[in-house]
Formats: structure tokens, sequence, C-alpha cells
């Protein structure tokens, strides 16, 4: 293994107890939170993941108004407000478990996080990344880079006189950042979903393009949301 | 949405029963869950508000409430008030406000701030847990149990170190605290299970030391927290002490001397502006009178002068709400109610800025003084299992992260998640046979940790390895009170590793056991003085009543309806009760005070006897019956 992957094991938490028997009275679980025998809460985070917390499978296109009160009907369910009489081994099961839902919902709601946790997923949590500027904008945030050191260097007057054009440039990337985001949610993830809906599990020749694909955009995004950052800044 | 239903037979509670308690830097209240609804308790004068002012009289008693505030001007050095500015902070902290406060601050310790009385020295905990432990009885008195487990409310702002002292104030006092509620959030529990509203709410809480802004997202019995924002160090006590520095300014001009102490004088004009203040929530102008030995001061000030004043401090509370609304991703439209918490929201200036800020008239139907004690007792009922259906879901106010290389910070929880959550980070060495890793946490915003509020430092041990070969897997858990704790897991020795942790602003366990232990001899202390107190005060109403009859008894013995030496023992045990009176022993007060009592039964009898007599002789049975029912059965 390398140093990475075991890394990824720990975080998958496949290095700890595999069981599922229920910690209480050690009946055979299985993916039960509640243990169907003496009804004591589970741990979520053995073979868990964001998606199969909220009961979702593993598809990029989720209508966040249904997400909404499934992850209410689990936050009762988990929440450690709900377990105060329980034994303190039950009350930190809850606790993880409330942990790890809020977790699940927080990234599951955002297209982006929720892309960028399935290429976790796929692929395991990735070090150090340095985001590389869209090669098609590599001119383009060149000359932003440039108007900016002149804005910051210029006084009052030439300041005024500049802002226009940053304000241009702020739209013109702000357009491309809307459309890389659309190309993600409305190509990409139907994409996505049509191979998990085919009759065979996806293989990886299969995902990889379209993995690469998410990563490439996801990556754009993060280097542009950065530039546009320091744009709103200045012209703050 | 579901309706909270009453206990069947609600009257008998197998479990220990749950408190809420909102204790406040100006005023602390106590509710509890009655037959479905909240309810405040309140104190033998009808009042549910209790000052969080603690009085320490130069005998060694401790004074809180109103009792407490009495002794604001004759002795300010004595009588700590707003000490909630001074939870969880360090000396650093506090050394702007310090020339406003009477009471001294202790220059020697630096990073949990102490209060200099007498030889001793207080820390905030301690005060504050003095506050709850006369809420604590009061809630006893009123519901006839003993009361251990109690809900505390904090400022949503409040950070880990002051989440922590709220605790330790508890532990303190005897109370479990079961949960640490956010003010915001518990109000809004309280108006939402008033108002069984659905939507979006903001709600804004100014008290008096502390401002807090969250917006709540209520659907189905969750209230669900979008975000929340504030300041700890903005409240009704900045606008009385604006107000203040301007009488000062104005007194000292005007008078060649006041004859009274500087810390006198603070306190006098302090409270003096503080009622100007409420007096012209309805009044258009007001006559600010300062009571001074060589006749008062007096000044006309009228509402506009005083809103152009503390504009500046209203105008800072709109910015964290701004800040709010864009966490939540909400504009001021998609606000359905806004909810007005805490007394300071009472000042005109305060709702109309309000108002316009979010396009919309605030609600203004609860108590704003009373709404978050009703909501921690919602909460605690929520917990206690008494009311079902509701659930709060609440979010950290501060993002929590590590200290790295070079003094960054690495972002591990953003603020305004939900909580619980955690994250985990895996941690190796760098240096053959390291046998601990350093962690320094922070909360706070910004990029580099030394501009972030130091929490705590976590020394994470481990078994000797190779450089770069242990697999240190740290969980970081903030859980639903908003307070972080610290696990780690050593994955090559399988193994939990041990950590101690030094918390930045906060007791350590060892000083928090110490601090509970010397209040409860404090508490026993406090019962003894009282029973002793009782006691001598009955000795001498049973001595000063026995002495009256004397005379008459020494007539007895002459005309032979009593004995001598009955005379001779009433006399002894009297004398004995005197002389026990001295001692500090109650139960030896009670003892010769029972003896007397019996010694003095036989002249009881004779004097009830005589006076019967005189009663009937020469009168009618009507008139003797109203003579003998005047006279009551004499005192022994």
């Amino acid at each position: 293994m390398t140093e990475q992957e075991a890394t990824n094991a720990v975080l998958a938490g496949t290095a700890r107890e595999g069981h599922s028997l229920c910690w209480h009275c050690k009946t055979d679980v299985g993916d039960d939170p509640l243990c169907p025998h003496c009804v004591k809460l589970q741990p979520l985070g053995k073979q868990s993941d964001y998606f199969t917390v909220m009961g979702l499978p593993r598809k990029l296109s989720i209508d966040t108004r249904v997400l909404e009160p499934v992850f209410h009907a689990l936050s009762r369910r988990f929440h450690p407000d709900m377990y105060r009489m329980a034994a303190p081994r039950e009350r930190m099961i809850a606790l993880e478990n409330s942990a790890l839902l809020n977790q699940a919902y927080r990234t599951l709601r955002d297209p982006f996080d929720r892309a960028a946790y399935l290429l976790e997923l796929e692929r395991g949590r990735e070090g150090d990344r340095r985001d590389s500027p869209p090669q098609d904008l590599f001119e383009e945030i060149l000359e932003v880079q440039e108007l900016l050191g002149d804005y910051r260097l210029a006084d009052g007057s030439e300041r005024e006189s500049l802002r226009p054009q940053l304000n241009q440039k702020r739209e013109a990337l702000q357009a491309e950042q809307d459309e890389r985001g659309r190309d993600l949610t409305e190509r990409l993830f139907k994409q996505w979903d049509q191979l998990q809906e085919q009759s065979q599990p996806p293989t990886t020749e299969q995902k990889a393009p379209l993995l690469d694909a998410m990563r490439r955009i996801i990556g754009e995004r993060a280097y542009l949301r950065r530039v546009l950052n320091s744009l709103v800044e200045a012209l703050r | 949405m579901k309706i909270p239903l009453p206990l069947a037979g609600a009257s008998q509670h197998k479990e220990p029963r749950v408190v809420g308690i909102d204790l406040g830097t100006t005023n602390s209240l106590v509710a509890y869950m009655k037959n479905g609804q909240p309810r405040v308790i309140p104190g033998a004068d009808g009042d549910p508000i209790v000052p969080s002012i603690v009085y320490f009289a130069p005998d060694g008693e401790i004074q809180v409430g109103k009792e407490a505030r009495a002794h604001l001007f004759e002795s300010p050095e004595r009588t700590v008030y707003s000490v909630k500015r001074l939870m969880g902070r360090g000396l650093d902290d506090v050394q702007g406000e310090r020339e406003h406060f009477a009471y001294q601050l202790s220059d020697e310790f630096r990073e949990v701030v102490r209060i200099k009385m007498d030889d001793r020295l207080y820390t905030a905990p301690e005060v504050s847990a003095h506050v709850l432990r006369a809420l604590k009885a009061r809630a006893e008195a009123q519901l006839g149990e003993t009361v251990d487990q109690a809900v505390i409310t904090v400022p949503a702002y409040f950070n880990d170190s002051q989440r922590q002292a709220t605790r330790d104030a508890g532990r303190i006092a005897g109370l479990e605290v079961l949960r640490i509620v956010n003010e915001p959030t518990a109000a809004c529990l309280a108006y939402g299970l008033e108002q069984r509203r659905e939507g979006t709410v903001a709600v804004y809480d100014l008290g008096g030391g502390t401002f807090d802004i969250s917006i709540l997202k209520l659907r189905d019995g969750i209230f669900e927290v979008q975000s929340t924002n504030g300041d700890t160090r903005l409240g009704g006590d900045d606008m009385d002490r604006v107000l203040a520095e301007v009488l000062a300014t104005e007194l000292r001009s005007g008078r060649s001397g006041v004859s009274i102490p500087q810390a006198e004088l603070t306190e006098r004009l302090r409270i003096a502006a503080e009622e100007a203040k409420k007096a012209l929530t309805d009044a258009e102008t007001t006559t600010v009178r300062v009571e001074l030995p060589d006749g008062d001061w007096t000044r006309e000030l009228s509402r506009s002068e005083f809103e152009q004043l503390i504009a500046p401090i209203v105008e800072r509370t709109l910015e964290p709400c701004r800040q709010a609304l864009e966490d939540a991703g909400v504009s001021t439209v998609e606000i359905d109610e806004v909810v007005l918490v805490g007394g300071s929201t009472r000042v005109p200036l305060v709702r109309d800025r309000v108002a316009r800020l979010f396009a919309k008239t605030p609600h203004c139907d609860l108590d704003p003084d009373e709404v978050v004690a009703l909501g921690a007792a919602v909460q605690a009922g929520i917990l206690s299992g008494d009311v079902e259906g509701f659930l709060l879901l609440d979010v950290n106010p501060l993002s929590l992260g590590i200290e790295t290389y070079g003094g960054a910070v690495e972002k591990l929880i953003a603020r305004n998640s939900t909580i619980p959550t955690s994250a985990r980070n895996v941690f190796t060495t760098g240096v053959e046979g390291q046998q601990a890793v350093a962690i320094h946490v922070v909360q706070g915003e910004r990029e580099l940790a030394a501009d972030n509020r130091s929490l705590a430092r976590f020394n994470v041990h481990l078994p000797p390895m190779p450089a770069g070969f242990p697999r240190l897997e740290v969980t970081f858990l903030v859980d639903e009170n908003g307070i972080l704790s610290v696990s780690a897991y050593e994955h090559r020795s399988q193994a939990e590793a041990r950590i101690e942790i030094r918390p930045s602003y906060g007791l350590t366990d060892d000083e928090v056991e110490r601090m509970v232990i010397e209040s409860f001899e404090h508490a026993e202390s406090d019962l003894r003085t009282r029973q002793l107190v009782e006691a001598r005060v009955e000795a001498d109403q049973v001595i000063k009543a026995t002495e009256k009859q004397l005379p008459a008894a020494e007539t007895f013995v002459r005309t032979g309806l009593m004995p001598q030496s009955d005379l001779d023992r009433i006399r002894r045990t009297l004398a004995e009760l005197a002389g026990s009176v001295a001692s500090e022993d109650h139960h030896l007060i009670r003892d010769r005070i029972e003896t007397l009592d019996a010694a003095s039964r036989g002249l009881a009898a004779l004097v009830m006897d005589k006076a019967v007599k005189e009663a009937i002789e020469g009168r009618t049975l009507e008139e003797a019956e109203q003579t003998i029912r005047g006279e009551e059965a004499p005192e022994v």
C-alpha cells in the first residue's frame, strides 16, 4: 500500500472493527441503524459514506427538496438530545452518527461539494493539490492579474477609471464560472447517473473519463473562485 | 406539526426535574415546564428576575440579586455585576473595560480573570455559580423537590472557552448542565412553541453585554439554525456607559468637588444613566438625577439627544446581521418574522433600525426579558421527554482550525456548520522516537493563528516510532453544546492515544473540582449560619416571654399555687438558655429552648387559669369569652 492508500484506509474506517454485530446484545444487525433485538442505536461509521447515510444511491443529480425531509427524519433519530436517558455508550454513538449525518447533508446539498466528495470516494483523498488555471482562460487571467496590480498601485482618480474594466472582467469570469458549473451539473452529472443505472456496475474504464472531467472542472472552478474573490475585494 | 401534550398524571415526576436557566449579563431567570407550557419561577416578591449581581460582605456573607444590588452605591468594590463579560476571558481581553468596573481585578492571573475581594480571589465561574445557586434554591422552593440538572443558555456567539466557563459555573453551583443552548435559538423555541409558526425567522438578541443575530428555519417542529453572528462585547451596558461618560464630564465641570469616593460616583452615574435610558423608552424627555450628599445633580435629557449618543452602538449591530444573512444565503425579503430578544431591544432606536433593516415590523409579543428562560425550559422538556416532536439543530458560530507551520491556520470545521460535527486529521511525526504531537486549536475566521482565538493546546502521546511512521488519526468533535472534544487513535500501535489538554482561557478539571468542593463547604456554612441565626432569634423571644412571667410566678409561689422548686428550675434553665445564645451551636440552643419549655409548663397552666378567672369574675359569659379570646395563650 502506498502512504496515501494507507491514509485512505484509515479514513474509510476499514482498518477498524468491521463487524455488524450489535454492541449491546451481539445480534447481527447488518445495515440497520437500530438493533432489531434490543433497539439500541448502532454506529453508522463503518461501511457508510455520505450517500448511504442519507439512504441515497451514488448518483449526482439530487433533488434538494427531497433531501431536507430525509435529513430532518434522520436528525430526529440520531440527535443526542433524543438520547439523554440512554447509557453513555449509546449517547456517544448518537453523537458520532449525528456528526456524520450533518456532514453528509452539508456536503450533498451543494452540487460542487457533492461532486468533489464523489471524487474522494472513487479515487481517494488527494494530498496538496495545486489547482491550475483553465487553459482556455490563461491569457484572460493574466490580464486580470495585471489589471489588479495596476489598480492596487493606483491612486483615487486612476482607480475610478480602472473600475469599469475590472467590473467587465469580473462579469466575464463569472459567466465562465457559471458555464463550467452548468457543464458539471447538467452534462457530467447526467452521464454519471446513466452509468449507475445500467444493469452492470460501471467499470473503472467507464468511470475514468467522467471523473477526470469532473476533477478538471472542480479544479478550475476553485482557481476561478480565488480570482473572482480578489476582484470582488478590490471593487468593494 | 405535533402539539406537545401534558403528561398524564403530570404531578408525579419519576425522573429528576430539569429546569431552564437564562444566565444573563444583567438579569437571570429560571423556568420549568408545567403542563406542557414553560413558566418562569418567581421569587418571594413575585418577580422572576434575579439581577446577576453578587455582593461579598466583609464578614464573608454573600448576597445575590436584589439584596446585592442594594449595596451598589455604598460598597461598589464589593458588588460584582455583569460578570458574564469576564467569563472565559483572560486579563488582556478585559483591560479595556477594567476602569468601568468598580471592583478590582487581580494582575497576577492572565489567562483566567480573577476578582480581588479582601484576601480572596474569585474567578468569573465562581461568581456566576452564586447566581446559579440562588436560582437553584428558588426552583427547589417552588417545586418542592431537589433540582440537580439544568439547561443553561449562552450567547450564540460565545466561543468554546466561554461555554466551558458556563458549564463550570453550573458544576460549582451543584448543577449538572445537561445542555448549553444558544440564546436566540432558545428564544425561537419559546416563540415557535407559542406561535406554531413555520418559515424563516431572524432573532435579534441585544442583551446587557452581548449581541447575537441568528437566522433559523422552522419546519415541522425542527428548528434549524442557518447562520449566526454577533458581538460578545456589545450590549445595553455600553449604552449606559456612553451616557454616563457624558454625565461625568458635565458633573465634574459643573461642581468643584464631589464629596463621595470615585467608585461610588461611577456607580451612581451608571445607574442614573440606566434609569434614564429606560425612562426614554416611553417618554420623549426625562430628568437624569444623581443623588449626592451635597445636593442632587439633575439634567434634562431628550430622547433625540440620547439616540445621537447611542447611534454608533446600534449601528455596530447591523454588520453582523448582514453577514448572517449572507452566510444563510437569504435576503431580507425571505425573512418571514423578526423576533426581538433582550431588554435592550426596548430602546426605540433599536426597534426602528431593525425594522428598517429587515423591512418589517419586529415581533415583540413575548416578554424580551423572559423569553430566553422559557425557551431553555422547553429544551429541558425536550431532553426529559416532556416535550415531544421538537428538535433544535444549532450551528457553531466560529470556524475551528489548527495552527500549522509558519503560524497559518488550517480550517477544520467551517463556521455555521450544523452541530454535532467532526473533522479528522491524520498526523505523523517528524523526529525519530518522537513521543508527543502538539496541536494548537484556534477559533475564528482569520488566516493567521495569532489573529484568532486560542482555544487550547493538546498534547497527544504516542509510543516511540521511526519518524514519519505513526498514523495518528485525531478526531475533533464539536458536540451539540458547541464544545470541542478531541480524541486520537494511533493506527500502527492500534491504540487510543492519551491526550493532555491545556485550555487557553479556562480552568483545568482539577481547578473546577476544587471549586466544587469549596462551594459545597460554603453552602454548608451558609446553612449553618442561617440555622444559628434562627435559633438565636427564637431563643431571644422565649427568654423575653419567660422573663415577663417571672413576677407572676413569684406570686404563685407565695400563694402556694406553685412549688419553689419549679420556679428555681425555670430560673436555672432560663439562665442556661441565655448562656447558650452566644455559642455557635444551634443544636445546643434548641435543646435549651426545649428544656425551658418543659420547665415552664406548670407556670403556663397557672397563668392561663388566672387569666380565665379574671376574665370571668363579675362579667357576663360573652364578655368573659371575649376577654379570654382576646388574651391569647401565654407565650412560653
